[in-house]
């Protein structure tokens, strides 16, 4: 305990009673004409002694005590220490003031990932990462993104016939839907390869064709990531080859919690226009 | 072969992991890995044996490579 603090408590105490480091034992062995100075550094059991102070603390000369604090002048006598509550009565006391900050503890922490998340969307305003889109499904419909709205999703780039990483990733995204309990609904877009390269520079997707080899076959090499695009059609995350289904449904679950609550307090809409 | 659905896709990918732990276990001795090999080009298709046989060359230098026993400058990869 800093002596600081000590003083600040004997300030803001009213009366208080003489407690046991008072008492006659812990003073005994200081001589009364001298006037303890704060100071760390002179050795020996008062040290943590409160009566180091204040100038005042040897003023009182009783019954050999140099050290009674000048907190009430009446209390000079030492008076037996105040009955100690019951066992239970002190349980639910501390579980009380337990309970008390846990709950104040908790909730100091969801606001701050609230805040977060509204700061997080703000930062990813700037970046305009994504944006909206028109492809076609593999239906042969023509699509834009901004039927999806109202809706998350999930947004993997791949290229067809490829052998090893996409079917991991794309298996990765449906098992993620699953997890909601919603049946996957996975849709594959293409288009001309202009309109490819539009929606990859919107979401900074790399691509590099490789060599056609001797079956005139190619590999595409590309940028492996999942991004999380919320119901205003907002990218809000995404996540790589290295995290499993269930930490991104973790996170996915965390995102969409926080985008309902902050849309309900009406924080999403701050009139920021997106220029695409 | 049409393009693979999720379960031929894991049937080839199976089919694959045997032959090349047959590959490993006997020291890429081809020789000795004649089945798995049948096995594997029955599972995948044309295009993903070739990937598959590229990927497992291009593994195997690299490890090579950063073992110290190729140099990367003078002995580029051989492509199958």
């Amino acid at each position: 305990m800093s002596l600081r603090s000590f003083t600040n408590l004997s300030q803001t105490s009213g009366k208080r009673h003489l407690h046991s480091y008072h008492s006659q034992n812990f003073c005994r062995n200081q001589s009364p004409t001298s006037i303890p100075k704060v100071n760390n550094e002179v050795p020996g059991k008062w040290k943590t002694s409160p009566c180091a102070l204040s100038p005042h603390s040897c003023m009182n000369k009783q019954n050999g005590l140099c050290c009674a604090r000048k907190i009430s002048s009446q209390n000079q006598n030492f008076q037996p220490p105040p009955k100690k509550m019951p066992f239970w009565k002190r349980l639910m006391f501390v579980s009380g003031v337990a309970g008390l900050l846990y709950y104040i503890f908790r909730d100091a922490l969801h606001k701050k990932e609230i805040e977060s998340e509204h700061t997080r969307y703000q930062e990813l305003n700037k970046a305009q990462l994504g944006g909206d889109w028109t492809l076609t499904d593999h239906h042969g419909n023509k699509r834009s993104s901004t039927e999806f709205r109202g809706q998350w999703i999930l947004l993997y780039f791949g290229f067809t016939h490829c052998p090893d990483i996409c079917p991991e990733e794309l298996e990765k995204l449906i098992e993620i839907v699953k997890m909601f309990d919603y049946s996957p609904k996975l849709l594959g877009f293409t288009g001309p390869e202009e309109d490819i390269r539009t929606v990859c520079k919107k979401f900074r997707v790399y691509f590099g064709k490789g060599e056609r080899d001797e079956n005139n076959d190619y590999i595409v090499d590309h940028t492996i990531i999942i991004y999380l695009i919320n119901p205003r059609g907002e990218f809000v995350n995404y996540f790589g080859r290295s995290l499993t289904a269930d930490s991104v449904y973790k996170s996915v679950a965390q995102h969409i919690a926080r985008y309902n609550e902050l849309e309900h307090s009406g924080k999403l809409d701050s009139g920021k226009d997106k220029k695409i | 072969m049409p393009f693979p659905k999720q379960e031929e896709r894991k049937k080839c990918w199976a089919s694959k992991d045997a032959y090349w732990q047959c590959l490993t276990d006997n020291n890429e001795n081809k020789a000795k890995c004649v089945e798995q090999r049948k096995e594997y080009e029955a599972s995948c298709i044309k295009q993903w044996v070739t990937y598959f046989d590229r990927r497992r060359d291009y593994l195997k230098f690299k490890e090579r490579v950063e073992s110290g026993e190729a140099d990367e400058i003078h002995e580029p990869p051989k492509s199958s």
